[in-house]
């Protein structure tokens, strides 16, 4: 299994080159991430005026949720690139049941973020707090936007691969659907750390 | 290799490693060296989703470059920022 692994890894690009779903979809992801780069280097220069207030707040934020958050939306996305996998094998039977587990990791993801928001308003925390609370609740905010967002596609997605309709030869769907929910995963991959750890 | 087992499981678990290793390092002092090894732990794991969860090695070189080259904007624009605020 391990020489199987490897070999996967050291894979070269013999084949010849193709965008894994619709290249609409990869441009939209592509803007979107544009705009988050954006968000991060304005919290970035925001910070950079006021240090001191920044390394304050994000003190009342629980590295221990974010991380765990973290892990959730990595397994949901690992569970959507063995649905996709499986669909492309002609597995069929792996496809919905592996969509369906990534849909359960967003909503428990999507849990735990309405129970921090609910633990901040409780606390007087909002975002009119400073400016430090505006960047946590507006990025951590759209960025919950996109994961409801991609639940839905999510939920088409395990609604269509239920009727087998994904397969070796119609799978561009399925990747595209795959490739947003991914964008989802990479931007809290960037989003913890620079709110919850940083500050 | 198998639908479960297979270079995708290996991906996911360098990555969760990887959030536990920036969860143990957020736990020590906030120095400007332990905030650039988080920064870049981040970025080293975006990497990995765009190559293996998206499949963007496979993808022609002008998107590769696209991909990468945000990551090395934002991760550059992040790290830089923190060490001119230092």
């Amino acid at each position: 299994m391990l020489a199987a692994i490897a070999n996967a890894f050291s894979e070269k690009r013999t084949k010849t080159a193709r965008i894994p779903g619709d290249s609409g979809v990869f441009l939209f992801v592509l803007a979107d991430m544009s705009m988050f780069g954006l968000f991060f280097l304005s919290f970035i220069y925001e910070r950079s005026k006021n240090v001191p207030l920044f390394n304050e707040s994000r003190l009342a934020l629980d590295v221990n949720l974010g991380a765990i958050n973290t892990i959730i939306l990595l397994t949901a996305s690992w569970f959507v690139v063995v649905a996709v996998q499986a669909a492309k094998r002609g597995k069929l039977n792996y496809v919905a049941p592996f969509l369906f587990l990534g849909f359960v990791c967003g909503a428990v993801f999507g849990g735990i973020k309405i129970y921090e928001y609910a633990d901040k308003i409780q606390s007087g925390i909002s975002m009119m707090s400073n400016d430090f609370f505006m960047f946590y609740f507006i990025l951590t905010g759209i960025h919950f936007i996109h994961v409801i967002a991609g639940m839905v596609i999510l939920a088409v997605l395990w609604h269509n691969a239920r009727h087998k309709r994904y397969h070796g030869e119609n799978c561009k769907g399925l990747e595209s659907g795959a490739t947003y929910w991914h964008m989802v995963d990479l931007l809290w991959i960037i989003i913890f750390p620079v709110l919850y750890m940083l500050g | 290799m198998g639908i479960v087992f297979n270079s995708s499981t290996v991906v996911w678990l360098i990555l969760v490693l990887s959030t536990c290793t920036t969860w143990w390092l957020s736990a020590g002092s906030v120095t400007f060296t332990s905030v650039a090894a988080i920064l870049v732990i981040a970025a080293i794991k975006i990497r990995f989703v765009f190559s293996y969860f998206m499949e963007v090695r496979h993808m022609p070189i002008a998107w590769r470059l696209a991909f990468d080259g945000w990551l090395v904007i934002v991760t550059a624009g992040l790290v830089s920022g923190i060490w001119f605020s230092a």
